[in-house]
């Protein structure tokens, strides 16, 4: 079993699928797998709770959908980053980064 | 933010759409999910069963899908309102009673609270009208509303705390005649100024000057708009235009605005001029002033004291000995004085109503609420949450809600229209009283009150329930919970002592209607018809032609068949004042100002029933050229001949103390008799001083006569009386043809309002009262059926049995009369206005409400103590 499942707290998640968006737009489930590839399966992210979050991102609208053929010709539906979606993703990101190392440096002194 | 809202939005209206399109997203997340397990070489179902597993819960994510969307508290609640109208349906009976109880409580509320605004808080028509005081004479401990001219041109020249003050007198109903138009109007005097302490300005021309105002100034005249539509059809060059009204010559300088309004109505106003006479002395004018800017009432107040001290100085023998100054009320008050007391004490009522209506439905919701233990412990059972069925129950008071206050909102305006034609007094309202947007808000309150109040019992009982315990006690019998009694015996115990002060309420208006009725008149009103011949300014007689005129039509309404006595007065008891200073001659201190004088004639007392109770009355001997004589009641008599014959003294009228009065000066008379007292306005007021004088000896001119015939057979009078005056003069007007009994009546309508709604409020009250302490214990007998065959399994008789619920119905009165007596006792001098001849603690009123309360309460505990008694305890013991 590599490493321990960690479940991830609803913030988290957001960055994650904001993130994400950043590249390319996406759907549902190549989100969740990408999530799983970058986290190494470490993070577990319970894959229900995905839909849930990306209704609500697209409700506050940092990421707005559109229906559209996958990759085998199957109807999907794809998310991608709004402006105000990119914006928040760059606060956001620049938050964790100070989190972190203070956090890191709290650590580091003890 | 938008985005948000468009989101929701569209969650809403296109959710077929959104939940397809939901399912399609998550099938597709399960067949990649799927592809990628058998693509690693699993099998189709274990390639699904790790699918599902990985996913979680398919429904739940849908749930929480929708619940992201942000539309799923609306979604419940519109659940919650189908039940809730649901189980309001499928109880008719409830729902019917419920909605009828709260639409009485709040339509009366509406209706009362309509008025209430109406005259008491809409503002007055003025700019600032806060601003506007009416100046009150204070003397003793009495105030009176008018001031004398001397007074008020005092004030005028000494006050500095007023940007302006102004004078008004009603000059009553005056003949305007304009080219070829005549029409009767009302007509106020007024001084300069006055517009302007109203803040309103004549649409055209101006106020009166000063020059008018003075004596022998030009008389100029200002229309009202109505009347100048009337009478000059709007014409814009009216100013300057010439108009007679009752002989005298006025021009037009002025129009006023359309919107402009006066408590007393008003077609046109003249100059108020000083007479230099009688006229001047008396109390009859009106005084209104506005506030300089940054002048406090206060400091108003005070400068009053100051210029009456410099009054006072001034003219010492113009000021009563008892009085106190001049008192700056604000004008509304000066308008709603009276009224006010009236409607909030119907508000207090019509409140107390409410609350005893939601005391009686709370109650009735209570046992509801028991009832529907068994449905509760299910949905418990069934994991919905105890947020959730509380906020079922919110949703149903609030269906319940507004289902009564609509229903109320209409019952209002109904009974408000019934209202404002039976208030027997005048409303000083400048716009009709309607249902405006103040009164429903007001409806709206009142409606989410009676929500909130029956919503407090699920809520404080719900922190004890949990499915357990609600599904075992459930299966007893419908109703138990020993908490449910204790509320609805609060519950009860309060509907009783409120109705107590309505019930008190009640008995003290009807005894005051009652010792009005009885109240002695001085005169009998059996059988007696009355009405006025008014005498038109062109039609003026002097008084020895007034004199054959009255006896002419006096021998033809002798001569009607089925008439017994006839006779006239310049003004009949309780129809008024009409008073000169009088003065017993040679007697200079014996001097009364308002005296009251009536001119009568001849067999007056006698058609009248007055009785004469020392020396004689007035004959047809006394005539123009005989010994001017006159006859004083009994207050005059006691007053200036306490211990002496007044009969052969002597009266001058026109003459006070050292003062004469040209124009209301006679020869000395002659005391011939002493008859009865009588009411002189109003049956609430003890007799006035009243010296009679013989119509043939009239000195001045009237401007109307009084009437009263005596019947014995009353068909077709009315009609034979009219063609006997206009057989005499066929121009002569007849007004106010009624019978005498009507007249007084009319005297008392206010009084007889009160002691109807109020009898009507206690009747309700102790009907509502009754049903409480009958459904309550009706409810406990039930519950305790058990309990009480027990007790006759162990040997308790019947009597027994009865006695005991007796017992608990009498008692629950009992507390709740306690409780309303102490209250009423408390607060019932808040009616001493509304009184006459009852004090407000009028110890037989409380004793005889607490007995009809013991008695009601016991009558309505009969039925259930008798259900109690035939109990077989066989029965009830075998059910489980």
């Amino acid at each position: 079993m590599p490493g321990e499942r960690i479940d991830l707290p609803q913030g988290t998640l957001d960055l994650l699928i904001l993130k994400n968006l950043a590249v390319e737009p996406q759907h549902g489930w190549a989100i969740s797998e990408r999530i799983q590839q970058i986290s190494s399966s470490v993070l577990q992210v319970q894959q229900g709770s995905l839909y849930p979050a990306l209704h609500r991102l697209e409700r506050r609208g940092w990421i707005k959908a559109r229906w559209g053929a996958s990759e085998n010709n199957r109807r999907a539906k794809y998310y991608e980053l709004t402006r105000a979606g990119r914006k928040q993703l760059e606060a956001e990101a620049q938050n964790w980064r100070k989190l972190a190392m203070a956090v890191g440096q709290v650590l580091d002194m003890a | 933010m938008i985005s948000d809202l468009l989101y929701r939005l569209r969650s809403l209206t296109r959710r077929g759409t959104v939940e397809g399109e939901l399912d399609d997203e998550l099938r597709f997340h399960m067949e990649r999910e799927i592809r990628k397990h058998m693509d690693a070489g699993l099998p189709r179902d274990e390639a699904t069963r790790r699918a599902r597993m990985a996913f979680g819960g398919l429904e739940h994510v849908k749930e929480e899908c929708r619940d992201s969307r942000g539309i799923s508290m609306f979604d419940v609640a519109m659940q919650d309102l189908r039940y809730a109208l649901r189980v309001l349906f499928k109880s008719p009976g409830f729902t019917v009673v419920a909605v009828l109880s709260l639409a009485l409580g709040i339509g009366a509320n509406t209706a009362v609270f309509s008025l209430v605004n109406a005259v008491l808080l809409r503002p007055l028509p003025y700019p600032q009208p806060e601003r506007i005081v009416h100046l009150t004479r204070q003397i003793g401990g009495e105030f009176y509303d008018a001031l004398s001219i001397p007074q008020m041109q005092f004030w005028q020249e000494h006050s500095t705390v007023f940007a302006s003050i102004a004078g008004h007198r009603g000059t009553g109903e005056r003949t305007l005649v304009a080219g070829l138009m005549r029409d009767p109007i009302k007509a106020t005097a007024i001084t300069t100024d006055f517009f302007r302490t109203l803040g309103i300005a004549p649409v055209l021309g101006r106020e009166f000057e000063p020059d008018e105002t003075r004596p022998g100034g030009p008389r100029g005249i200002i229309l009202s708009d109505a009347l100048w539509r009337r009478i000059f059809s709007a014409d814009p060059n009216v100013l300057g235009r010439a108009v007679t009204l009752d002989e005298d010559s006025y021009t037009v300088v002025g129009v006023l605005p359309p919107s402009f309004w006066f408590p007393q109505a008003t077609d046109a106003f003249t100059p108020l001029r000083p007479s230099g006479g009688l006229m001047d002395t008396g109390t009859n004018t009106e005084v209104l002033a506005r506030l300089r800017p940054g002048i406090t009432p206060q400091q108003a107040q005070a400068e009053m004291a100051t210029i009456f001290e410099s009054y006072r100085r001034a003219f010492p023998n113009r000021v009563f000995r008892e009085e106190r100054g001049i008192q700056l009320v604000p004008y509304r008050d000066r308008l709603v004085g009276e009224v006010r007391t009236n409607l909030l004490v119907l508000f207090g009522a019509v409140l107390l109503l409410l609350l005893i209506c939601c005391s009686n439905l709370a109650s009735l919701l209570l046992a509801r609420l028991a009832a529907r233990q068994k449905e509760i412990a299910i949905r418990l059972a069934l994991g919905g949450g105890r947020a959730r069925l509380l906020g079922q129950f919110l949703v149903e008071n609030l269906v319940l809600g507004v289902m009564g206050g609509c229903a109320g909102v209409l019952t209002g305006y109904a009974l408000l229209r019934g209202l404002i034609a039976l208030v027997p007094f005048d409303l000083p309202v400048s716009a009709p009283v309607r249902l405006d947007g103040m009164v429903l808000l007001f409806a709206a309150a009142i409606a989410l009150g009676t929500v909130v109040f029956f919503s407090v019992p699920p809520v404080l009982s719900s922190r004890r329930l949990d499915a357990n315990t609600a599904l075992n006690s459930a299966g007893r019998s419908a109703g138990t919970g020993p908490s449910t009694q204790r509320a609805r015996s609060v519950l009860v115990v309060a509907e009783v002592a409120l109705s107590v002060a309505l019930l008190v309420s009640a008995g003290l208006l009807i005894q005051t209607l009652y010792r009005l009725h009885h109240e002695h008149l001085g005169f009998s009103t059996e059988n007696l018809l009355t009405f006025n011949t008014p005498f038109a300014p062109e039609h003026r007689r002097n008084p020895a032609e007034q004199w054959s005129y009255e006896r002419a039509i006096m021998e033809r309404l002798q001569a009607i068949p089925g008439v017994r006595s006839v006779a006239a007065a310049n003004s009949l008891p309780l129809a008024g004042w009409n008073n000169i200073p009088t003065q017993r001659e040679g007697h200079p201190e014996q001097s009364i100002g308002g005296m009251e004088y009536r001119i009568v004639t001849p067999g007056y007392f006698e058609a009248m029933s007055i009785p004469v109770l020392r020396g004689r009355t007035l004959t047809a001997g006394d005539t123009r050229s005989s010994t001017p004589v006159m006859v004083v009641n009994e207050t005059v008599a006691r007053a200036w001949w306490p211990k002496e014959n007044p009969i052969g003294d002597h009266v001058v009228v026109g003459r006070f103390k050292q003062r004469e009065f040209p124009e209301a000066l006679e020869l000395p008379r002659e005391v011939v008799g002493v008859v009865g007292d009588t009411k002189t306005a109003s049956i609430k007021f003890a007799a006035q001083p009243t010296v009679y004088i013989p119509a043939p000896q009239a000195a001045h001119e009237g401007n109307r006569m009084s009437w009263v015939v005596r019947y014995a057979v009353s068909e077709g009078l009315a009609e034979q009386i009219r063609r006997a005056v206009t057989g005499v003069d066929p121009a002569q007007r007849i007004t106010r043809l009624q019978s005498m009994t009507q007249l007084v009546a009319a005297g008392t309508s206010d009084s007889r309002f009160d002691a109807w709604l109020f009898g009507s409020f206690a009747g309700l009250a102790l009907a509502l009262t009754a049903i409480g302490v009958y459904g309550l214990l009706s409810f406990s007998v039930a519950q305790r059926r058990r309990e009480i065959g027990t007790r006759i399994a162990l040997g308790a008789t019947r009597p027994d049995i009865l006695r005991m619920v007796l017992k608990h119905g009498v008692g629950l009165t009992t507390a709740g009369l306690v409780l309303g007596l102490a209250g009423a006792f408390a607060t019932t001098r808040l009616l001493a206005a509304l009184l006459y001849g009852v004090r407000p603690k009028d110890p037989f009123s409380f004793v005889a409400v607490a007995a009809l309360l013991l008695a009601v309460g016991l009558a309505a505990s009969y039925l259930p103590a008798r259900r109690a008694t035939k109990v077989d305890p066989i029965v009830a013991l075998r059910y489980e």
